[in-house]
């Protein structure tokens, strides 16, 4: 396939007035550029997280869960950045380690961990 | 996709020519080959045979596995021809302090391949090397088994390179004094933050350069032999986080090759609309970066359009960038219900969208003589390993896609387009393109979407048996067509489920190679949206 390089040349009069009137639509602005200062700010639209995205795993279980060592010694084993410590009483997320790979929640017992919206990391600030 | 008549010529050839050292594997040829037949191969393959491009060449110390060459280094140049598509790894086996041929005279891109093997494993070329991505004079060897990486000493600061005179010197007769070096570090917006550029110009234009990188090497390679197959797919994301699902699909892609996993068909069909995906968010990011580096408005037009792209992905796996979906025999999450129309009412505003920002680029005047400085020829391209979007703006019609089809590509209709000077606005045109060809192969996949699962139920844990699988230690190396490029692994299995080598290949690597060359010519205030339009990555280049 070979491009067309001058495809624009051939557009009629009319369709570049419609083309126009179309990038004035995209950028938000008015027809009248003189009296239109620029306000908008990037991105313009505010983007609001996905309450999947805030989700990060935490340990639900008990103490006598840990007790079954292997399962809860498979989620360190398991994470690609070593941010999960276990030990005989308390299992460890390193929130600054995490990528929320999701594979300890994955691979974990049903119980042990899950993936809980309550997050301290991402918040809006604007 | 795998054409059995043209794979057994070649065989026959090979056969033919050395029967010793030829053996077959998994669909690929390997010949293995010791220092002092080296030279006599390469020049056959090349001048005789026709395999005119490296792809890459990896090395590895193989002292703790079995070997019948009884040789310590086994280096890997993996050749392709572009005639019949056949592939060739050469294996190259090398002990110690013995003094390997280097091959910068049959394939220029080799210089720094070459240099970076020879720094990491302490390997000997028959010619003078300076280290590339390692500081200068250290005498630590990150690949070697026995690396002990504590203390990396400091580098001292080069002074500026001195003015060699260049025939080649554009339009006006300028004095020698006229000449200047300018240097654009690491952190100026002129390089985009991957690398330190030493630039010469004669007054207007550019006429020679040089490029240091480095600075960001993290060892990714070596990281990577700690973990098993299941976490590097979840790392491995970060090669190129824009469009991620490129390389976790080429991780999974290299361990279903080597093992013959098949995956089911539904996989395949979410895998291609995903790879497609990233394909089109990576060439907006692009775009978006040529307009910022020309000053234009209409950059966040590509910004908003590709974030519309990013709310796809976000609904489908719950990361923006579209990280960690593919797994070992399938992809993790299926498409969720109502995803498909959230996709049409995308692709519809992408379509129209996309014109008009064209339009209204197309109709400023100054915009395509910025980008029309330089051109590079196709024999050029070659010359220097490039490939992707920047080999097909100078008329060369290759595509993985087309020339060795993955999972459903055979079956379905779409073009390649190409270009004719391999100037900056080739490539505009081409990765403008591809966005819109993309999304024809995206409507076809969803139309047609199969049923069934989306695992194979053999490989439906994560971790799998020792018995499940034989223990082999063998190179394969498998490729897929990145965004700006072709992409892939070398790997060589080790012991259970680790990875004995992991090679990257990156197409960001060869295009910095070439990038002096992509540049002669060019005006002070068009290098940025030439760099831009490359679209290099700093990932991809450092190891």
């Amino acid at each position: 396939m070979i491009l067309k390089r001058n495809y624009y040349n051939k557009i009629s009069f009319f369709k570049t007035l419609w083309y126009r009137r179309q990038m004035v639509k995209l950028q938000g602005e008015k027809l009248f550029k003189v009296f239109n200062l620029h306000k908008t700010e990037w991105p313009d639209k505010l983007y609001f997280y996905s309450p999947r995205l805030k989700k990060r795993p935490r340990f639900v279980g008990t103490v006598e869960d840990l007790s079954n060592w292997k399962d809860a010694k498979m989620c360190e084993t398991l994470c690609p950045t070593h941010a999960i410590k276990v030990t005989a009483e308390a299992f460890m997320i390193d929130d600054r380690g995490c990528i929320v790979c999701g594979l300890c929640v994955e691979m974990a017992p049903p119980g042990l961990l899950e993936m809980v919206s309550e997050s301290s990391l991402i918040h809006r600030s604007r | 996709m795998f054409n059995w008549k043209e794979f057994e010529n070649a065989q026959n050839i090979f056969i033919q020519v050395g029967q010793e050292h030829y053996h077959m594997q998994w669909g690929q040829h390997h010949v293995d080959v010791r220092p002092k037949d080296f030279l006599r191969w390469i020049e056959m393959l090349k001048d005789d045979l026709g395999y005119l491009t490296l792809v890459d060449i990896a090395g590895v110390d193989r002292r703790d596995l079995a070997n019948e060459s009884g040789c310590q280094f086994e280096l890997v140049y993996h050749l392709l021809n572009m005639g019949n598509h056949q592939r060739l790894n050469l294996h190259l086996h090398v002990n110690e302090q013995e003094i390997i041929p280097s091959i910068v005279s049959f394939f220029a891109h080799a210089d720094w391949m070459e240099r970076e093997q020879s720094e990491m494993l302490n390997l000997e070329f028959d010619r003078p090397m300076v280290s590339l991505l390692l500081p200068r004079d250290q005498e630590i060897y990150p690949l070697r088994k026995d690396a002990n990486i504590k203390n990396w000493p400091q580098e001292k600061t080069l002074p500026l390179p001195r003015l060699r005179i260049n025939p080649n010197k554009s339009e006006a007769p300028y004095p020698d004094e006229a000449y200047s070096w300018k240097k654009f570090d690491v952190l100026s917006s002129e390089t985009l933050g991957l690398f330190e550029w030493l630039v010469c110009f004669d007054p207007q234009k550019v006429v020679q350069s040089e490029v240091h990188v480095g600075f960001h090497h993290q060892g990714f390679e070596k990281i990577l032999e700690g973990f098993s197959w299941i976490q590097v797919m979840q790392l491995v994301d970060k090669i190129q986080v824009g469009a991620a699902p490129t390389y976790s699909v080429a991780w999974a892609k290299t361990i279903e090759d080597t093992y013959r996993v098949k995956i089911p068909e539904r996989a395949q069909a979410i895998r291609i609309v995903m790879l497609e995906l990233a394909r089109i968010a990576e060439h907006l990011t692009v775009l978006g970066e040529m307009t910022y580096a020309m000053k234009r408005e209409e950059f966040k037009l590509f910004i908003n359009c590709r974030e519309k792209v990013y709310e796809l992905f976000e609904k489908f796996c719950g990361h923006r960038q579209g990280l960690s979906i593919a797994n070992v025999g399938g992809v993790r999450v299926d498409l969720p219900h109502g995803w498909i129309i959230e996709y049409q009412a995308v692709s519809n505003i992408l379509n129209k969208n996309l014109k008009i920002i064209h339009y209204s680029l197309m109709s400023q005047n100054n915009f395509r003589s910025m980008l029309e400085g330089s051109s590079v020829n196709a024999q050029a391209v070659l010359h220097w390993g490039v490939s992707g979007p920047a080999m097909r703006a100078s008329g060369l019609n290759f595509d993985l896609r087309k020339s060795q089809p993955f999972y459903f590509y055979r079956d379905i209709d779409f073009d390649i387009p190409v270009g004719i000077y391999g100037t900056a606005y080739d490539r505009y045109l081409i990765r403008l393109e591809e966005i819109f060809q993309s999304l024809r192969i995206i409507t076809q996949v969803i139309d047609n979407l199969p049923l069934g699962e989306i695992m194979n139920p053999d490989f439906s844990t994560l971790v799998l048996d020792k018995d499940q699988m034989p223990a082999t230690h063998h190179w394969h190396f498998s490729s897929l067509e990145s965004p700006n490029g072709e992409a892939g692994f070398f790997h060589l299995p080790g012991s259970e489920f680790h990875p004995y080598r992991i090679k990257i290949k990156t197409p960001s690597f060869a295009l910095t190679q070439a990038l002096p060359h992509f540049m002669l010519g060019l005006g002070e205030d068009q290098i940025k949206a030439c760099l831009a339009s490359l679209g290099i990555r700093r990932m991809e280049m450092d190891r």
